[in-house]
């Protein structure tokens, strides 16, 4: 079998299995990702725990939209989204807060432990966290205003030019 | 049984036990781990309580109920 061959064997399975192939059903949400990107077991184990843990509303907005809602004690109310940075937001204020596990876990475990902490320990989420603005609060859908932060989020390109790379390390990364 | 989840890069580890001698072994590595990691800056809260009970943080490894979920340190990111 020459190296043309090998290549069509390879290909058209992948190509009949795209779900580029079948029409518009998926053209929303960038087809074809799905196929390369497979949850992984640890995502698909870290997952169940969270809605295991989940209150049954907050259980129930995940479902339907990808992220939940969590009372923080003299602050207020936070969504936490499914994304890894800045991924928790102030739905009054518009600022968004970044802190997650030093040690590398699964999506769904970012986002259970960001729900413990500001639910029990929202001193020792804060006293870490980054801050910047995400959007201008005032009258509006909230859900809407999530949708657009997600879209947003969904657009930005996949590879970092050197310039927005910070060259400055913070102590999170020292020995 | 009481049972302790790590939450790591595979989703999280488990580690079970209860009060018998059959399961001391299981207790002391627990409770090791339960110590080593709370004093590296993670933290600890007890979920799932039943009852209605919300979630709580716990800091004494004899105070923990059914299900403990440990928290890695967080960081800014």
């Amino acid at each position: 079998m020459n190296v043309r061959s090998l290549a069509r064997f390879i290909s058209g399975p992948l190509r009949s299995a795209s779900p580029d192939r079948d029409g518009p059903a998926d053209k929303g949400e960038r087809p074809g990702i799905a196929l390369c990107t497979p949850p992984t077991v640890a995502e698909v184990r870290a997952r169940e725990l969270l809605l295991r843990i989940l209150s049954p509303a907050q259980r129930e907005e995940f479902q339907s939209h990808g992220y939940f809602a969590v009372d923080v004690a003299g602050r207020g109310r936070f969504c936490i989204l499914p994304s890894t940075m800045f991924n928790v937001i102030h739905m009054e204020t518009g600022d968004s807060y970044c802190a997650l596990p030093r040690a590398e876990v699964p999506l769904s475990d970012l986002m259970l432990s960001q729900k413990l902490l500001l639910e029990n320990d929202p001193g020792q989420f804060f006293s870490v966290a980054n801050r910047r603005r995400e959007f201008n609060p005032g009258p509006g859908d909230d859900q809407l205003r999530l949708a657009d932060v997600l879209r947003a989020r969904r657009r930005r390109p996949s590879r970092v030019r050197w310039t927005a790379v910070s060259m400055i390390p913070y102590d999170g990364h020292l020995p | 049984m009481k049972t302790i989840r790590i939450l790591d890069s595979s989703g999280d580890r488990v580690i079970a036990f209860d009060d018998t001698d059959a399961t001391a072994s299981a207790r002391a590595q627990a409770q090791a781990w339960f110590e080593r990691m709370l004093a590296g800056g993670s933290t600890a809260f007890k979920v799932n309580r039943g009852e209605g009970k919300a979630d709580e943080k716990v800091t004494a490894f004899s105070a923990l109920e059914n299900e403990t979920v440990l928290v890695p340190r967080i960081v800014g990111g």
